[in-house]
C-alpha cells in the first residue's frame, strides 16, 4: 500500500468510527473497499486538491454507512417505537389508576370501619390479661366488703 | 406527493443495482472502476462510496462474485463478476424496465411545460 495522504487517512478513520454500527465483517469489508478505492484513485504524488476531489466524489462516511444499513432497519425500529409509545401512554392511566385506587381505598368508610373493627379485635384477643384480673379484683373487693 | 429531488432518488434506488449488473454484463471490473464509471454518468449516484454497500448486497444475494487479482500499480484489487443468477435478474429487470418505460412515455406529454 502506498503512503496515504493525511486527509485520506482522516477520512478513513472517520469512516471506521461511523461504521461501528455495522456488524464486524461488514464494517471491515466496507473500510477495506474504501481504502482500496483511495489507493486506486490517488497517485503517490496526488495533490491536496486531488485528494479533496476524490473524497467529495466518495460522499460522506455518514452517507456511505447509511447505504450499508438495510432498508428494513428503520421500519423495525418504527414498530418498536410505536409499541413503546402505546405502552407508555396506556401505562400512565394504569399506574395512576392503581394509585388512585389505593388512595380511595384508604379513605373509604368501609375500610375505616373494618380497620376500627380490626383494632377492637386485636384488643379483645387478650382478654385474660386485660379484664379477668380486674373482674376478680372487683369480686374480691366485693367479698371483702361483704365480710 | 414527493418533491422532484426525491423522484430521482426513488427511481435510482430501484434501478441502480441493475445498472451495476449491466455494467458487469460483458466484463468483470474492480470497485473503483465501477464507482468511477457510474459516477461519471449524471444523476446515477450521489456519492460513489455508497456503491460499495450496494456491491456487498449484490454479492450476498449471489448476483455477483468476487476475485482478488494482482494489480500492476498497487495492492491486489477485488474484481466483481456477474453470476448466472445475476444475469437472470438483469434480464428480468430489463424486460420490466422497457415495459414500464414505454408505459410512462405513452402517458407523459411529449413536451412537458
Amino acid at each position: 500500500m502506498t503512503v496515504m495522504h493525511p486527509l485520506a487517512g482522516d477520512y478513513l478513520r472517520h469512516l471506521e468510527r461511523t461504521a461501528r454500527v455495522l456488524p464486524h465483517r461488514q464494517r471491515d469489508e466496507l473500510v477495506a473497499e474504501i481504502r482500496s478505492h483511495l489507493d486506486a484513485g490517488l497517485p503517490p504524488d496526488a495533490s491536496e486538491a486531488d485528494v479533496r476531489n476524490l473524497l467529495d466524489e466518495l460522499g460522506t462516511p455518514t452517507d456511505i454507512v447509511a447505504a450499508a444499513q438495510p432498508d428494513r432497519a428503520p421500519a423495525r425500529r418504527g414498530a418498536r417505537e410505536v409499541i413503546a409509545l402505546i405502552l407508555l401512554v396506556a401505562g400512565v392511566p394504569l399506574v395512576l389508576g392503581w394509585l388512585v385506587g389505593v388512595a380511595l381505598a384508604c379513605w373509604s368508610p368501609l375500610v375505616v370501619v373494618a380497620r376500627e373493627a380490626g383494632r377492637h379485635r386485636a384488643v379483645s384477643r387478650h382478654p385474660g390479661r386485660d379484664r379477668s384480673p380486674r373482674f376478680s379484683d372487683r369480686r374480691g373487693s366485693r367479698t371483702r366488703a361483704g365480710v | 406527493m414527493v418533491v422532484p429531488g426525491d423522484v430521482l432518488s426513488q427511481l435510482r434506488r430501484g434501478a441502480l443495482e441493475y445498472c451495476v449488473l449491466g455494467l458487469l454484463a460483458d466484463e468483470e471490473r474492480y470497485g473503483f472502476d465501477i464507482a468511477r464509471t457510474l459516477g461519471s454518468i449524471d444523476g446515477m449516484v450521489t456519492g460513489q462510496g455508497t456503491l460499495y454497500p450496494l456491491l456487498s448486497r449484490l454479492k450476498k444475494d449471489g448476483y455477483v462474485a468476487t476475485t482478488w487479482r494482482e494489480s500492476e500499480t498497487g495492492p491486489p484489487r477485488k474484481y466483481y463478476a456477474i453470476t448466472p443468477s445475476g444475469r437472470r435478474a438483469l434480464r428480468d429487470f430489463a424486460d420490466q424496465w422497457r415495459l414500464f418505460r414505454d408505459a410512462v412515455d405513452a402517458i407523459l406529454p411529449e413536451e412537458p411545460n
